[in-house]
């Protein structure tokens, strides 16, 4: 089997009259230099990032445009870590990881059992309550704030991460969807063979179904710790004390346009704040390169 | 699954909704968030408040939790929480709990937090802002701390508290103060041959500068966008007139020609290339630390006094600056400078500790300690016993804010009532996208662009008005 | 190979009786169904419902979040129809942005995952320099990043120069504005792409392979075999991209905050204005439920119109 075979548009793209081991080397120099000029420029503003987090405070505003600073001020990165008021980016980046780290298990945990319901099982009013999910993407949360942060005021739940990770045990819709669009593609004819063998629904659930949408899995994993991480608006409305910030909120409260702001730090850490959502990728994505195995699927 | 049904389905779902909602609404008033604002009138708030934390102006000897909250960046973030643990040691039975943003992001929190009834004791506020709480109820007045002492104010001239009274009564406490200025490039005005302007300068001398400016030198004469509400306040300031009236119920002009000469010079300047074209101001969104002044391509720059500290940091220790006045309207009657607070503190009708709430405004307004940490960082100190022990701590460019201010002393205009509740509405809905730009792009005349800001505000004001 | 060239939609109506019947036991089970989707059920009844049917009413009212609301009938949409030039604006600004963006960042995300599905030597690397645009989000980094690089003296009009194109303010010029966040949601095609690559590798290989063995070329292959298997994950991007479009607000909101002339004034970013910059929360309610119908409609068009060419595992007999 060649290793090329997933990608067909590749294949039409191929030079027809080349002997086929020639061919594969001018195909393969032609993916690198064209995948990976486009990789440079996709790369160049996280360059520049990373360069402007180098830079003292005498270049960071006049040497603009430059990559590489004229001096390496590595001390913005220890400055920076200082974090605010006595609580550096040590207690931020716990309480991002706690966050990011819970909401994730929580909100791809249940959704993948929710899924499974709605796409697999006909019961009275399946439609009708996917719609209504899918209508929750809908409306913009801006207004749904207000009265939540009202509902979870007395429920004595502000300044506690309580309402941004209880939520998320119940599933979340975005995911729901892309799960249960994965489970779709699954026959349903190994369902049936596995029920045929005595297998319960939740064995089917457990020994066909979640195996085979690993991929989504791993997809809404990546989504949902990223998108964690990220938010910074909930974090800001429902948490007060500092020492329950995450890095995203640290990041916004330390750079006001209109005062005094340690703008080298803030490159800094906002540099740093995309490392560990970048290695949660790497680690995954492993497992998207793996693919899955297809052994009794029928074609 | 997704048939023919479809629609059905979106419609039942929807109806569905509807239906609840209407069933909510009517029969779980307590439930409800349409009911939980507690201010329903201000008359009512001052009622929850004294059930929860009585107006007395007794300090509670028990454990305190005292919540602050305030806008800024990290600078000011970690020198306020320094205060606050001086504050901590001097009253061991409180303890404060803080909560801090950037001014973006301070007021969703804030008025969230109005919204479930939570605000914190003591509220960093704005000249913008301020009035509308106070209309709603969720500031107290500062007078009975003050009558007794709790928030002492001794030499502090009335002209630096007014900023902050509501039909007589004081609600916000000035937090620093501060005035309109523009930095000027010393050796760029030396080099072209222009001398400084004097402080009576008008926007006819601005013109005339920055064209000198850029065409010996090539650089913009002026850096930034001017177009501000706070600058055309001082325009018309200087004509004896306000941004809005008295009452706050109209503008404060009633002849447009002022602002539409105004127009006219940023566009002659524009059209002259000795300011920043509309397209490069909104492009490059420039701030008090990344703009053309401080990367040496323009040679003067606006900014209040307070945030002078930032551009002197960021334009580096190399270049010669000072600080004029704002420039004032042609036929102009007074200063277009006036002191102005550059905040405030406030005690919020919600507050569980409104006592310990106005000590520790009193302490960050009194404390030699505590000021010698913030080092004017919100704006020169309203007590003038303060002011004199943290003279020599300050660094070169607090100096000249503060010999700045002095010079002004006695020259400025006196400041205007507080921007009225509707202010905000009119310069984020009308003034910048419906009059600014479409004038500044040439879409409009700067006539129409005036007459359109004259009449579309004048409603807003008027119909505010109206029960 | 035929059944799978020829997607269907519906049961095939010839399936032996027998078969049916036992298909019908393991499918239609009210207990079982709502004992899987309980756990969203709970949250939708306890977490989501309230402040959605919240909003609803206060859609009617004139809440301006300092102080308890009034009733006001219709006034607020009355207002948002017919006199607010700027709720226009903002409805124009996000059509153009949803029919602009969206196809532009799909075609991406499915043309660079089919190119990086293959086991070619560093494609990890490349998968994972494209996806790291997709993780600067919302940072202040960000915004200001955009702003050097398409400011007046930024690379962009840099690299043009070379090619002697004038240099121009892209955010602030009004026609050009606009074009740079949707080069920015663009370039950040990310999540769309792994979603696509995740749906690549759940078609069995088994097709390619037998494809081949009948001859198939790697065009019928894309058309036979990739885009059908693909496209319940095709819809599903469809679909979610576009209700995320309509409600586009982080790029707008850090970096050009509507401007210029109101022509990146998305339809989001007015209404956070409206509710948290001026404090009408009452008409930025009534903006969302409005909003909500036309992505309704939007979406519930595509889904109708996704049975002539999704075609799903599960139905096929």
């Amino acid at each position: 089997m060649e290793a090329t075979v997933s990608t067909p548009v590749l294949k039409a793209a191929t030079f027809e009259g080349m002997p086929k081991k020639k061919r594969d080397f001018f195909n393969s120099i032609v993916f690198h230099v064209l995948v990976g000029g486009f990789c440079i420029i996709m790369l160049y503003p996280i360059l520049w990032l990373f360069g402007s987090s180098l830079k003292g405070p005498a270049e960071i505003w006049t040497n603009v445009f430059a990559l590489i600073p004229k001096e390496f001020a590595w001390g913005n990165y220890p400055e920076g870590w200082k974090g605010i008021g006595g609580v550096s980016y040590t207690t931020f980046y716990l309480n991002s990881f706690m966050y990011a780290g819970l909401g994730t298990v929580f909100a791809v945990a249940t959704s993948a059992l929710v899924a499974y319901g709605f796409a697999r099982i006909r019961f009275f009013g399946n439609k009708f309550w996917f719609t209504c999910m899918i209508l929750t993407l809908m409306l913009p949360s801006q207004v749904q704030l207000i009265p939540q942060y009202i509902f979870y005021n007395q429920l004595g739940w502000v300044n506690t991460y309580l309402p941004l990770l209880v939520p998320r045990l119940f599933g979340q819709a975005f995911f729901i969807f892309l799960m249960m669009q994965f489970i779709r593609g699954i026959p349903r004819e190994l369902d049936e063979a596995a029920e045929i063998d005595g297998c319960s629904r939740i064995g089917i659930f457990f020994r066909i179904i979640l195996p085979l949408i690993w991929p989504a899995i791993i997809t809404s994993a990546i989504f949902s710790f990223y998108w964690t991480w990220e938010d910074f608006f909930q974090p800001l409305i429902y948490l007060n004390s500092p020492k329950l910030y995450t890095v995203s909120l640290a990041l916004r409260a330390s750079a006001d346009p209109n005062s005094v702001t340690n703008w080298g730090a803030i490159f800094a850490m906002s540099s740093l704040s995309l490392i560990p959502v970048f290695l949660v990728f790497i680690f995954f994505q492993r497992y998207l390169v793996q693919g899955i195995s297809t052994t009794g699927i029928k074609g | 699954m997704f048939g023919k049904k479809q629609g059905r389905s979106t419609f039942i779902a929807l109806l569905a909704l509807l239906l609840i909602a209407a069933i909510s609404y009517a029969c779980a008033p307590a439930a409800q968030p349409t009911q939980a604002p507690p201010t329903s009138a201000p008359a009512a708030t001052q009622a929850p408040a004294a059930t929860t934390a009585p107006q007395s102006t007794t300090a509670s000897a028990e454990n305190v939790e005292l919540r602050i909250a305030w806008w800024g960046s990290q600078v000011r973030h970690d020198q306020t929480i320094k205060v606050i643990e001086l504050f901590e040691q001097k009253y061991p039975n409180i303890k404060v709990t803080y909560e801090y943003a950037t001014f973006s992001d301070y007021w969703p929190k804030m008025t969230t937090e109005a919204a479930g009834g939570n605000l914190p004791d003591v509220m960093q506020q704005d000249y913008a802002y301020y009035v509308g709480f106070v209309n709603d109820g969720l500031l107290v007045p500062l007078d009975p701390y003050i009558a007794d002492g709790t928030i002492k104010l001794e030499g502090v001239t009335d002209d630096l508290l007014n900023g902050g009274k509501v039909d007589g009564k004081l609600y916000a406490l000035n937090a620093g103060t501060n005035s309109q200025s523009f930095v000027i490039d010393l050796d760029m005005f030396q080099k072209a041959g222009v001398d400084v302007p004097k402080p009576d300068w008008t926007w006819q001398d601005f013109q005339d500068v920055s064209n000198k400016i850029h065409d010996k030198l090539g650089v913009f004469g002026n850096g930034g966008d001017l177009t501000n509400i706070q600058i055309v306040n001082c325009l018309f300031l200087s004509l004896g007139e306000g941004l809005y009236s008295d009452d706050g119920k109209s503008l404060g002009f009633t002849d447009g020609q002022p602002l539409v000469d105004y127009f006219q010079r940023m566009l002659d300047m524009q059209q002259a290339k000795s300011m920043i074209s509309r397209e490069q101001q909104v492009a490059d969104k420039e701030t008090i630390e990344k703009n053309t002044f401080t990367a040496g391509k323009s040679a003067m720059y606006f900014a209040h006094s307070n945030q002078v500290l930032a551009v002197y940091k960021a334009a580096g220790p190399d270049r010669h600056l000072k600080m004029v006045p704002v420039p004032r309207a042609v036929g102009a009657k007074q200063s277009a400078n006036y002191f102005k607070p550059s905040m405030f503190w406030s005690v919020t009708s919600q507050a569980k500790h409104p006592k310990e709430a106005a000590m520790f405004i009193d302490f960050y307004t009194n404390s030699v300690e505590a000021n010698k940490i913030m080092l004017a960082e919100r704006g020169i100190p309203i007590s003038p016993a303060i002011n004199a022990a943290i003279a020599p701590d300050l660094p070169p460019a607090q100096v000249e804010a503060a010999a700045f201010l002095k010079a002004l002393q006695g020259n400025v205009s006196p400041i205007r009532p507080p921007d009225p509740g509707k202010h905000n509405e009119i310069t984020t809905n009308i003034w910048g996208p419906q009059v600014v730009d479409p004038i500044m792009y040439g879409q409009i005349t700067p006539a129409d662009g005036v007459k359109l800001y004259m009449t579309e505000a004048n409603k807003l004001l008027g119909a505010a008005t109206k029960p | 190979m035929s059944s799978l060239v020829q997607p269907t939609t519906q049961d095939t109506p010839a399936a032996p009786m027998q078969r049916r019947a036992k298909k019908k036991s393991l499918r239609h089970d009210n207990r079982a169904g709502y004992l899987f989707i309980a756990p969203w059920l709970i949250g939708f009844f306890g977490f989501t419902l309230l402040p959605m049917a919240a909003s609803l009413v206060l859609a009617f009212t004139d809440y301006r979040l300092t102080a308890a609301p009034h009733f006001v009938g219709l006034d607020n949409f009355q207002t948002m129809f017919l006199q607010d030039p700027r709720y226009w604006k903002s409805v124009r600004a996000t059509f153009f942005y949803v029919f602009t963006a969206v196809p532009l960042r799909l075609i991406f995300a499915l043309g660079l995952a089919l190119l990086l599905n293959n086991t070619r030597r560093g494609i990890s690397a490349y998968r994972a320099a494209f996806y790291v645009p997709s993780i600067v989000g919302a940072s202040v980094a960000v915004a200001i990043m955009w702003r050097q690089l398409f400011g007046t003296e930024g690379i962009v009009n840099a690299l043009l120069w070379l090619f002697g194109i004038p240099p121009t303010s892209w955010i602030g010029n009004p026609n050009t504005g606009i074009w740079t966040l949707i080069l920015l949601a663009v370039w950040q095609f990310g999540s769309p792409m792994l979603i696509f690559l995740a749906g690549l590798k759940q078609i069995p290989q088994e097709l390619y392979e037998s494809a081949s063995i009948d001859g198939a070329n790697a065009w019928p292959q894309f058309i036979n075999i990739t885009i059908p298997m693909l496209s319940p994950v095709i819809l599903f991007n469809l679909v979610l991209q576009m209700i995320s479009g309509f409600l586009v607000f982080t790029q707008a909101f850090l970096i050009t905050e509507g401007g210029p002339l109101d022509t990146t004034l998305f339809y989001a970013l007015y209404l956070y204005q409206r509710a948290f910059v001026t404090f009408q929360m009452g008409y930025s309610s009534a903006m969302a439920w409005v909003l909500l119908l036309i992505i309704a409609v939007f979406t519930a068009l595509t889904f109708k119109f996704s049975s002539n060419w999704v075609f799903y595992e599960e139905k096929r007999d």
